[in-house]
């Protein structure tokens, strides 16, 4: 077995040790990651570290984002390459899914392309991270909270720099706690950070940490922690809720899925059935359904066999341009057991003979709780998608459209429903900057906004 | 009408019969149960057709792998999987877990009986069990219709003396153990939860009031998984190292057993350490990515088996979990039993619930005030 270690940062420096071992066996056979262990005492050192950069211009930070972009953007660059190689081994995802992910990093970093714009998008003159500033009656400044605790997930690399990228964006400083599903990622940006600057304010005010389940430095992390971004399922929501501070705000992402509506008239003729399938087969590639904007269920106007077939011609053609990541014994048996399920149940099921992806057509909205996920898609035919209404809840994160029109038609009481964001099949995945993520907008949130007043004294 | 079931039933001991002999009387009393059942429960016999298979293709012993196997899911979600009348139901046992999650097995008069003589076969001749059992858990009337109350009832129906030691979902281990000491039958027998077996070995570690009518007859076997309260696993090693320390027995003589609501019987370990199926029954692992494909010995798949006790229910099913196979049909095991055997390293397939990210949504959605 090959054994890698993996050190930890506090404060922007070093820790390794071999204490703490996580085992992956994916596409590439067994590894060993070594870790630090990390108690209650070495956690509780992070305080010794700068609580926030509010002494920090913008125009610094947004410099050094730049800086560490430049370094993601060289594919020949030894950490991204030796990040990407560690992130095949133990991830799973097949490597077009992470040269995809790894692509997407640059422009996370990159002033023009994502880092400005969010910040325009978010508020409004970002100015008002640097100096007083005139809003309404009143003058006011966008302070960090302090100490931005960020449990990480593992099911969608990525996720991890768009959380830290917030929480120094506002000028907090960061703790991440990386995910056993990915303890990779986050553990190489600090060393990029590193590598532009050891002795930068923000990378003195970052750490990357891990902990067992219920390790007692979880406290210890909330203990310091002035806000909270969780990333996750029910149970690390959960968990967060209880252990953030009281008054510390948690800024929950997940747990969620997403949906595609889809009406007649899109998958009508055979150009557009062909374009709204490859739209969905795309939707489902992507992180191979793991993520929260991955279509689980699709509400399709009748007749819906046309549409399950090339649906499936398209799930095949997806597969060889991104190839489904390792599916293990476990995943395939869930696939198995959902496909027999259906077909007890007296349901359609479509699938190529393999578990390389399945398509079911049920009658019940309740059976599509249950999904293997691994490009599988719940399809529920109605009359009218206005009878899909009633299904979408504030735990439906992301639409996708097969139209504008019908999106346009609903767009409103589908919000009022709860949902997040509504979009056109084929985007689920992309973050526009600007768009608000769970419902909201969680820089103005990150930030503590004071007001001054310079109202005539009375 | 006469089933080739029963008589099977009836051997003394199925384990050490010629392998060619089980393969006989194991076909025919499966042919004999797919007819009833595909006759019997509507269910079923479409689940059959839809795959294109009908009593005329059970033909010869390797058919057996083309049986349709029918997710133990399906018993949770309450699918009318009956193959005799409603009014022939004497019992509904179920799983233990949440009310949303349990299995739930209608067993009438013919199943009840068999599932008992399966068990006590099983207890006879693969556990060896008999003399004095302290049973560290419930009664059975606590138990009430959990299938584990039948395992318990078996194992003290067999035995001269027992007693059972959760008592109001109390365990007193310094009580267990003065009884256990107490008692002048031999063997004495620990059977449980491996949780309250667990219990009674720290007790014994740490109070040094150890239990002294113990012999090397007596085995220890537990039931029901090594999760500990909070759901920590407790790996096996660790688990036989502190009984070994505690109870002072042979490693070989602690067992554990693997069994499911859905069928009728039990595979237990053997002083070698691998869990026998009985003969009666016909294990066929599938290979996750095709479940229409059986696996090689020693591959990881899902453990399918073709269980002709069932009457009430068609008893041909596919687990949720993952197991190796140890010993292959018709080899025998070092300890002279006839196979198949798994290896002891079974465990629940991991769910995707543990990977995405909508975990819980049918909970959450219930709670949401939409």
């Amino acid at each position: 077995m090959k054994e890698i270690s993996v050190p930890l940062y506090i404060n922007g420096r070093e820790i390794r040790g071999d204490d703490v071992a996580l085992e992956y066996e994916k596409s590439f056979g067994k590894v060993r990651l070594l870790l630090p262990s990390l108690g209650r005492e070495k956690i509780g050192t992070i305080s010794e570290g700068a609580r926030e950069l509010a002494g920090l211009s913008l125009d610094d930070v947004l410099s050094f984002l730049s800086r560490i972009g430049e370094v993601w953007a060289d594919p020949d660059s030894g950490i991204r390459r030796e990040a990407f190689d560690l992130a095949r081994m133990v991830t799973g995802f097949h490597d077009r899914e992470l040269e995809t992910d790894f692509g997407y990093i640059p422009g996370l970093l990159s002033e023009s392309v994502f880092l400005m714009p969010t910040l325009r998008a978010e508020f409004g003159d970002p100015r008002v991270l640097d100096e007083w500033s005139r809003i309404g009656g009143s003058r006011v400044k966008a302070f960090p909270w302090g100490r931005v605790l960020h449990i990480l997930a593992g099911n969608v690399p990525g996720s991890e720099l768009l959380s830290l990228v917030r929480g120094i964006l506002t000028k907090n400083s960061n703790i991440l706690k990386m995910a056993t599903g990915n303890p990779v990622t986050p553990s190489y940006l600090m060393r990029s950070f590193i590598e532009a600057d050891p002795e930068h304010p923000i990378t003195r005010s970052t750490s990357v940490v891990y902990w067992p389940h219920q390790a007692e430095a979880e406290g210890a992390a909330y203990s310091l922690a002035d806000a909270v971004c969780v990333w996750g399922g029910f149970d690390a929501v959960s968990a967060a809720r209880k252990n953030a501070r009281p008054g510390a705000p948690v800024l929950d992402y997940g747990p969620k899925r997403s949906m595609i509506f889809i009406d007649r008239e899109s998958i009508g003729g055979p150009e557009a059935l062909s374009a709204t399938a490859r739209g969905i087969a795309c939707d489902m590639a992507v992180h191979d359904q793991l993520a929260c904007h991955s279509p689980q269920v699709a509400f399709v106007e009748r007749p819906t066999d046309r549409f399950c077939e090339a649906l499936g011609d398209a799930l095949s053609a997806a597969g060889r341009e991104m190839p489904k990541g390792y599916v293990g014994v476990d995943q395939n048996a869930q696939i198995s057991h959902a496909r027999m399920m259906s077909e007890l149940r007296g349901d359609r099921v479509y699938h190529p003979g393999t578990t390389e992806w399945t398509v079911i057509v049920t009658g019940e909205f309740a059976r599509t709780a249950e999904t293997p996920l691994s490009r599988t898609l719940y399809v529920i035919e109605v009359d009218d998608l206005k009878e899909a209404v009633e299904f979408v809840d504030p735990l439906t994160m992301v639409i996708g459209f097969s139209s504008s029109g019908k999106l346009e038609e609903l767009k409103d009481r589908l919000a009022l429903r709860g949902v997040d964001r509504l979009t056109r099949v084929g985007n689920m995945g992309l973050i526009p900057p600007g768009f608000p993520h769970e419902c909201r907008y969680d820089l103005t949130r990150l930030v503590r906004w004071v007001g001054a007043d310079d109202l005539p004294q009375w | 009408m006469d089933y080739e079931i029963d008589a099977f039933l009836d051997e003394p001991d199925p384990w050490r019969m010629d392998p060619d002999a089980i393969r006989v009387r194991k076909f025919a009393a499966i042919r004999q149960a797919f007819v009833h059942h595909y006759a019997n429960c509507g269910v079923y016999r479409n689940f059959c057709d839809a795959r294109g298979f009908n009593p005329d293709m059970l033909d010869s012993y390797g058919d057996l792998a083309r049986v349709p196997l029918i997710s133990t899911r399906a018993f949770k979600e309450g699918l009318s999987l009956l193959s005799v009348p409603q009014h022939e139901i004497v019992k509904v046992l179920h799983s233990s877990g949440t009310s949303g999650n349990r299995s739930r097995v209608p067993r009438d008069g013919i199943t009840l009986t068999r599932f008992m003589k399966s068990l006590k076969q099983t207890i006879l001749n693969v556990q060896g069990g008999s003399g004095y059992v302290a049973m560290l858990g419930p009664s059975p009337d606590e138990l009430g219709d959990l299938a584990f109350a039948n395992w318990a009832r078996a194992g003290c129906e067999l035995a001269e003396d027992h007693e059972f030691f959760l008592k109001n979902l109390s365990f007193d281990p310094a009580y267990c153990v003065e009884r256990v000491n107490a008692t002048k039958i031999r063997p004495v027998q620990i059977g449980g939860a491996p949780m309250l077996i667990l219990m009674l070995a720290d007790f014994i570690l740490k109070s040094g009031n150890r239990i002294t009518t113990l012999t090397a007859e007596s085995r220890i076997t537990s039931g029901g998984g090594f999760k500990t309260l909070t759901g920590e696993v407790v790996p096996r090693d660790e688990y036989d190292r502190r009984l070994v320390a505690a109870f002072g027995v042979d490693r070989s003589n602690i067992r554990d057993v693997y069994s499911m609501t859905e069928i009728n019987g039990m595979i237990s370990e053997c002083a070698r350490g691998v869990l026998h199926v009985p003969p009666w029954m016909h294990l066929s692992v599938r290979n996750p990515a095709n479940l229409d494909e059986e696996i090689v010995p020693g591959a990881e798949g899902m453990p399918g088996f073709l269980d002709p006790c069932a009457h009430s229910y068609p008893g041909f099913v596919i687990a949720d979990d993952i197991v190796r196979v140890a010993v292959a049909e018709g080899d025998r095991c070092a300890c002279g039993r006839v196979g198949p055997c798994l290896d002891r390293s079974v465990r629940r397939a991991e769910g995707a619930e543990a990977r995405g990210c909508g975990r819980h949504i049918e909970e959450l959605r219930a709670g949401a005030a939409v």
